[in-house]
């Protein structure tokens, strides 16, 4: 099968050896987005996003302060974070107060 | 120098200077994933730790992504808190703040959990995981 490929900058692509030196290569898998959306929680830090593929995706997080959006933390802030077939489920972000998410969930099942 | 791109769907300016607007644009490069992969693991009675191993053999450290599965929900890695279903031994059934954890060396991706509150409290029985993996061949 034909393969896509893209070199870096200065790179060559028939005598790449390291395949960190591609920007794009099709013989790889990537992380394709299906959805993501910047979301509030309640005032409780609860969230549930449905996505209803069927599936359990890959999927990210980050989390604020409502009323502090200038820092963005990972999922230590989040008290509990799962994602099932149906949901990506949020509850307890930033000490249990209302929040502010950005969600990415891929399209890629795990 | 020839360049490479295409908008993701909705977006109709292919000169645009956000980055973000494109599926692929040949100025920037993409995580390429090299290794996915699933496997379940135990954490025994009595261990307040265990971990899956995934051989990488890349030679330098790469960007993972990594889950962990218990009892039909996945949780990213690292998650602090909050892995429902498993126990503590000292008072059967008190659940513990079970850390997701992920982390990688030049040779091996690690997958795994352990008991961070409270300290030293090993599982009150076998507790069966599953890691999941996406490991790419670039680099932090």
């Amino acid at each position: 099968m034909p393969s896509l490929k893209i070199a870096k900058s200065g790179k060559n692509i028939p005598t790449i050896t390291d395949n960190r030196d591609y920007i794009f290569n099709s013989d790889f898998d990537y992380l394709k987005e299906s959805s993501s959306g910047l979301v509030d929680t309640d005032n409780n830090g609860d969230l549930t996003i449905t996505h209803n593929l069927g599936y359990v995706p890959a999927f990210t997080v980050f989390v604020a302060d409502y009323a502090d959006q200038t820092k963005w933390y990972s999922y230590d802030y989040i008290g509990n974070i799962y994602a099932t077939s149906s949901s990506l489920i949020i509850i307890g972000a930033m000490g249990a107060i209302k929040s502010k998410i950005h969600y990415t969930i891929f399209s890629e099942q795990l | 120098m020839v360049k490479f791109k295409v908008l993701k769907t909705g977006e109709t300016d292919i000169n645009s200077t956000d980055i973000w607007r494109f599926s692929i644009h040949s100025d920037h490069p993409n995580v390429k994933i090299k290794l996915s992969g699933s496997s379940n693991f135990t954490m025994l009675a009595g261990q307040w730790d265990s971990y899956y191993t995934i051989p990488h053999n890349l030679g330098y450290i790469p960007i993972v992504y990594g889950w962990l599965e218990r009892s039909g929900k996945i949780y990213p890695c690292n998650l602090m808190t909050g892995i429902d279903d498993v126990f503590y031994d000292v008072g059967p059934y008190d659940t513990c703040s079970v850390f997701a954890t992920c982390f990688a060396d030049i040779n091996n991706v690690y997958i795994g959990a352990y008991n961070k509150l409270p300290v030293d409290a090993p599982a009150y029985s076998n507790y069966t995981f599953k890691a999941h993996w996406r490991i790419a061949v670039d680099e932090f």
